[in-house]
């Protein structure tokens, strides 16, 4: 039963989106059509629904039944076209500006209504239309001098902001760019010590190499057979201290019963000069090898003026007599000038 | 179904039976049109007028013959139900929405700047404080609108009724102006 209620708001409302009993329904139909005060009020909140509809106020179930109801014929569709239109008409900015926004474009409407109403010809004294069109033009002025003013103060201080924050980039810039140049200043004295550096370590290291070879008297090149070879020559360097070069010659196994007498001829791979030569040398022993050691003063070697040599090494015969050549060595010898 | 026509004296029983002054008489009239107009609409009806005009026929009829009733309001309900029940089962009825649908104005872009023009131009056109109120009415929230029907000196449903009058005549305004009469 709806009697007792079908004044409110809500009875109204559920009448409208067809939430009613058939029974109930009748019942409140019948008490607007018989009751003028109830019928004004079903209209003026059926106008209102559908201006709530319009701006999106209905919760999502009272949209779905007002779409229900209200979509339903061309008639009750063109009203709510009506209303979006007035909607529309009453807010051309948005709809989503605030409660508060609305109220003060209502109340500046409402201005600028009567000041529109004021400009129609009426039979009033013309100095008090004309005072009173003064004042409401001044007010309309002087809200708009405020709100300009607003929008002044709002964009120089915006201004300010923005010249600040360039300030600060300027002196960060400046800042990071002394900060560069020190860094390249440090980086080229760093740059500098370690050349120096560097070339200090590489006389350290010439002179090390020098003082090895030089402060050596003898200076020793041992010759392994089987490693021979003219691109990788057994080398020797020599300086004017040193005296002599000894050249070791392993043996290839002889038997140690009949050990022979060996003979060795130094020459010049250039030119074939023989610059040193001894006979008679006799096989050192060592453990299980046998050698044969020479020692040739270093004079012949800076005499000879080359640096590729050959050693010769030849074996007495049976007879005892001749020597016939076992081997012959190459090797380099280097004389650092100082 | 079929449109009863009224005489002229059986309508001038009806308005005498509505009420005794016949200016108060004719308002009562246009106020039990609206109201059946109204219910037809309601009930999806796509010729409202035509079936209020045929349920205050039949009433004034009744009247015609004799009938004591004691609230023509109360009373109009039932043969609205009636007239109702009779255009659903009219086979006719189809032919009539139909015939609405396809009269039906298509609403293309310049159509619809045309009705806002309209409704932009009667809003203007209402008295200052009228439009105002329909302004306000429009934008507000619903404690908005209750804060002006305070400052107003008003209840929200006088507020409202208010509104929805003023609105009433907008529309009006509008649908002339969209038909161009």
């Amino acid at each position: 039963m709806v009697k007792r209620t079908f004044g409110s708001d809500q009875t109204i409302i559920r009448y409208l989106l067809n939430e009613l009993s058939a029974e109930d329904q009748a019942r409140f139909e019948e008490a607007y059509l018989s009751d003028g005060s109830l019928f004004d009020q079903v209209r003026a909140l059926e106008e209102e629904l559908i201006e709530e509809y319009v701006k999106g106020g209905l919760s999502g179930g009272e949209r779905r039944r007002f779409e229900r109801h209200y979509l339903a014929s061309d008639q009750r569709r063109a009203r709510i076209e009506a209303a979006r239109e007035l909607v529309r008409v009453c807010s051309p900015q948005s709809s989503t500006q605030t409660a508060t926004n609305d109220r003060i474009e209502s109340k500046l409407f409402s201005i600028r209504s009567r000041l529109g109403s004021l400009v129609k010809p009426r039979p009033a004294p013309v100095f008090g239309i004309a005072a009173a069109l003064l004042l409401l033009v001044a007010g309309g002025l002087v809200i708009d001098l405020l709100r300009l003013r607003g929008r002044l103060a709002a964009v120089s201080d915006e201004r300010a902001a923005v010249e600040r924050r360039a300030e600060e980039s300027e002196r960060r810039l400046v800042h990071e760019r002394e900060q560069l140049a020190e860094e390249r200043k440090q980086s080229v004295g760093l740059r500098e010590k370690l050349e120096s550096l560097n070339s200090q370590l590489a006389r350290i290291e010439r002179a090390r190499a020098e003082s090895r070879s030089s402060n050596n008297q003898i200076v020793f090149l041992e010759m392994t057979p089987g490693v021979r070879s003219i691109d990788k020559p057994d080398r020797a360097t020599i300086s004017d201290l040193t005296s002599f070069v000894e050249l070791r010659v392993e043996l290839e196994s002889q038997g140690a019963a009949n050990p022979r007498s060996y003979r060795a001829v130094v020459k010049t791979v250039d030119g074939g000069r023989e610059i040193w030569t001894r006979e008679g040398i006799k096989p050192l022993r060592r453990k299980s090898a046998q050698y044969v050691v020479v020692r040739i003063p270093a004079d012949r070697f800076k005499a000879a003026g080359a640096q590729d040599f050959t050693l010769t090494l030849d074996a007495l015969n049976s007879g005892g007599k001749d020597y016939e050549e076992l081997e012959s060595y190459y090797f380099q010898v280097t004389a650092l000038r100082h | 179904m079929k449109i009863l026509d009224l005489s002229e004296e059986s309508f001038s029983r009806l308005l005498a039976r509505l009420n005794a002054d016949p200016m108060l008489a004719g308002e009562e009239y246009e106020k039990l049109r609206a109201r059946l107009i109204y219910f037809f609409e309601r009930k999806g009806c796509r010729i409202p007028t035509e079936l209020s005009d045929e349920t205050i026929n039949r009433i004034a009829r009744k009247v015609e013959e004799g009938l004591e009733i004691e609230d023509v309001f109360k009373f109009s309900y039932g043969v609205a139900r009636l007239v109702l029940l009779e255009h659903w089962r009219d086979p006719k009825r189809e032919w009539d929405q139909l015939d609405q649908r396809l009269s039906s104005p298509k609403s293309n872009q310049e159509f619809y700047e045309h009705r806002l023009e309209c409704m932009e131009k009667c809003l203007q056109a209402l008295q200052p404080e009228e439009r105002d109120l329909i302004v306000k009415n429009c934008v507000l929230d619903k404690e908005g609108k209750e804060e002006l029907a305070r400052s107003l000196g008003l209840t929200i449903n006088a507020l409202r009724i208010r509104a929805f009058r003023i609105r009433t005549k907008l529309h009006e305004c509008r649908e002339k102006c969209v038909s161009g009469s």
